[in-house]
């Protein structure tokens, strides 16, 4: 969606996360900088959730990830199935 | 106002262990954390259960705000009448009862933000989280929109920039729009929620129209106006369609990458008249080799 792209230090400044912080995020996986040079908008606030999830939760950053990948899909069913049932209704109706 | 009970707060009894309180403060964590949880009341819940956690799990508060509970459990209120709740801030402002507020919560309560109480003169605002409600129109189009928030300190208006096609559960933050602290000010979250839409489901990035058709239109084909987002277009129904097919609509969806799906739901005539009576015996002589019910 979005084409830009930060520089570690700003994506750093914008979350406040240390660099060594979110080099260890991109390590694990939990946020991606792809083949491009920097790091995406739209990992700003995955990253800010990982920290406060590691910070709250106590898990360690697999967890984290863990936690994240299927914080996703839950949303994604969740979505799904309210528009087949919706759809069902209006089907019926 | 009421006070408020940590113990009831945990789902705990007044006599629990410090297993039993660090167990109920973990369970309850996960289950409002509010990157995980989709309660609707996530943020609150997770605040209050964090806060009794805080006093619960250090055996000197624990020991303070039992003497305060036992008292307004005995007395019907708190120590020095009012009606205040037990809130930091209500009782810091109490001079008759800072001492045991310090001793409790450090000098000046502590951070509710959920990090620890020795930043006490820089507090850090809290972060706040709203939902933002969106139209499948605004979601298309994108723009700038006026959402009014009602806050700590009253009601404000702020120009939020959605970007066209943003996906349904997003969260858009906005740096420094949260509640006010000494610490500086927190962040404000809104996670855009679809309003529902009198015409169209949403999949994805596309639309769903459910489209009445009749059976001839489904058998022979016919060339129908359809809504969409973005006003009426015609729409080829080919011959032999049936009822549950699924035509597309290129980019007519709710971004560039999306479709609008169209779903033929056919509908029969009523039969009331003899001439309609006789369509349909028509139709069932015609078509006596047909079984609707093959491999049933």
């Amino acid at each position: 969606m979005n084409d830009k792209v930060l520089t570690l230090a700003e994506f750093c400044q914008i979350t406040q996360l240390e660099s060594a912080y979110v080099l260890e995020l991109v390590a694990v996986g939990i946020i991606d900088t792809g083949s491009r040079e920097g790091f995406d908008p739209e990992q700003i606030l995955r990253s800010i959730k990982a920290q406060r999830l590691q910070r709250d939760l106590e898990l360690d950053l697999q967890g984290v990830a863990l936690v994240l990948d299927l914080v996703d899909q839950n949303q994604a069913m969740r979505q799904r199935l309210q528009h087949l049932e919706q759809l069902l209704t209006r089907f019926h109706a | 106002m009421d006070f408020t009970d940590y113990y009831e707060i945990l789902g705990l009894k007044p006599t629990a262990t410090q297993d039993e309180i660090k167990r109920a403060f973990k369970k309850l964590a996960r289950k409002f954390h509010p990157d995980v949880s989709a309660e609707k009341d996530a943020q609150a819940r997770f605040q209050e259960v964090s806060e009794a956690y805080e006093i619960l799990k250090n055996a000197d508060k624990r020991a303070e705000y039992d003497q305060l509970r036992s008292y307004v459990k005995t007395h019907g209120q708190q120590p020095g009448n009012q009606g205040f709740q037990f809130d930091t801030h209500d009782f810091a402002d109490n001079p008759q009862f800072e001492d045991i507020l310090s001793s409790i919560f450090g000098q000046r309560g502590f951070d509710r933000g959920g990090s620890r109480a020795n930043t006490r003169f820089r507090q850090p605002g809290r972060d706040v989280h709203y939902t933002l409600q969106l139209s499948l129109e605004e979601v298309q189009n994108g723009g700038d929109k006026q959402v009014r928030l009602r806050t700590q300190a009253g009601e404000k208006t702020i120009k939020v920039k959605i970007p066209a096609g943003i996906n349904n559960g997003k969260e858009l933050r906005l740096r420094g729009q949260g509640d006010a602290g000494s610490g500086g000010a927190g962040d404000l979250y809104l996670q855009v929620e679809y309003l529902p839409h009198r015409q169209f489901e949403v999949d994805g990035h596309d639309l769903v129209l459910v489209l009445p058709v009749a059976p001839w239109e489904a058998a022979l084909g016919a060339s129908i106006e359809v809504p969409t987002l973005s006003g009426r277009v015609k729409l080829r129904i080919p011959a032999e369609s049936s009822n549950g097919s699924r035509l597309r609509l290129k980019a007519k969806g709710l971004s560039k990458a999306g479709d609008q799906i169209v779903v033929l739901k056919l509908i029969n005539p009523r039969v009331s008249t003899p001439q309609e009576q006789a369509a349909f015996e028509a139709l069932h002589t015609a078509f006596n080799h047909f079984d609707p019910r093959a491999g049933v």
